[in-house]
């Protein structure tokens, strides 16, 4: 509990939260924006620092897109949640974003997408 | 829960609304199970009756 108040105080800034709320939103257009010019069916939704990766059309393409993450050193969950943390930067943010558009091309080539 | 951390204030603060009740946990307990819930004092007296403080 005194860690949690402790980082209430020092790190979770007012500052810290709107930029790391500011990435997420950043991530979440920039994947969109991409799978839309690459006529790829995945989208993220959410808000902020919090999104999910939509498209893959059964269990076993999300499988497919988690574990072409994993492979690619991201960790998003099968569900296709992803959330940023204060330690997140821009250039992994940048990173993940072509991750995902990498992924939905192969889910995509073999079927997977809606 | 999870919109606790779109803003200091949550996503009720960006669209303005202040609720009867709210919740936070998560990352409120530094990576311990944590929880944790209040509200106005009318509604909070009939689960504390007695315990409220302004």
């Amino acid at each position: 509990m005194a860690a949690g108040a402790a980082a209430l105080e020092h790190i979770l800034t007012p500052e810290a939260l709107e930029k790391l709320n500011k990435l997420g939103d950043y991530l979440r257009d920039k994947v969109n924006a991409d799978c839309e010019k690459r006529g790829l069916g995945v989208r993220l939704t959410g808000l902020g620092s919090v999104n999910c990766i939509q498209g893959p059309s059964s269990p076993e393409a999300k499988r497919l897109m988690y574990f072409g993450l994993i492979e690619r050193g991201f960790w998003a969950d099968q569900r296709g949640t992803c959330v940023l943390n204060l330690t997140t930067t821009q250039e992994d943010v940048d990173a993940f974003a072509a991750g995902v558009v990498e992924v939905a091309e192969l889910v995509q080539s073999v079927g997977g997408l809606v | 829960m999870q919109t606790s951390r779109l803003s200091v204030g949550g996503r009720q603060a960006l669209l303005g609304i202040t609720p009867d009740m709210t919740t936070v946990g998560k990352y409120y307990g530094g990576g311990f199970a944590f929880g944790a819930f209040g509200g106005k004092a009318a509604i909070m007296d009939m689960y504390a009756r007695g315990h409220t403080q302004s």
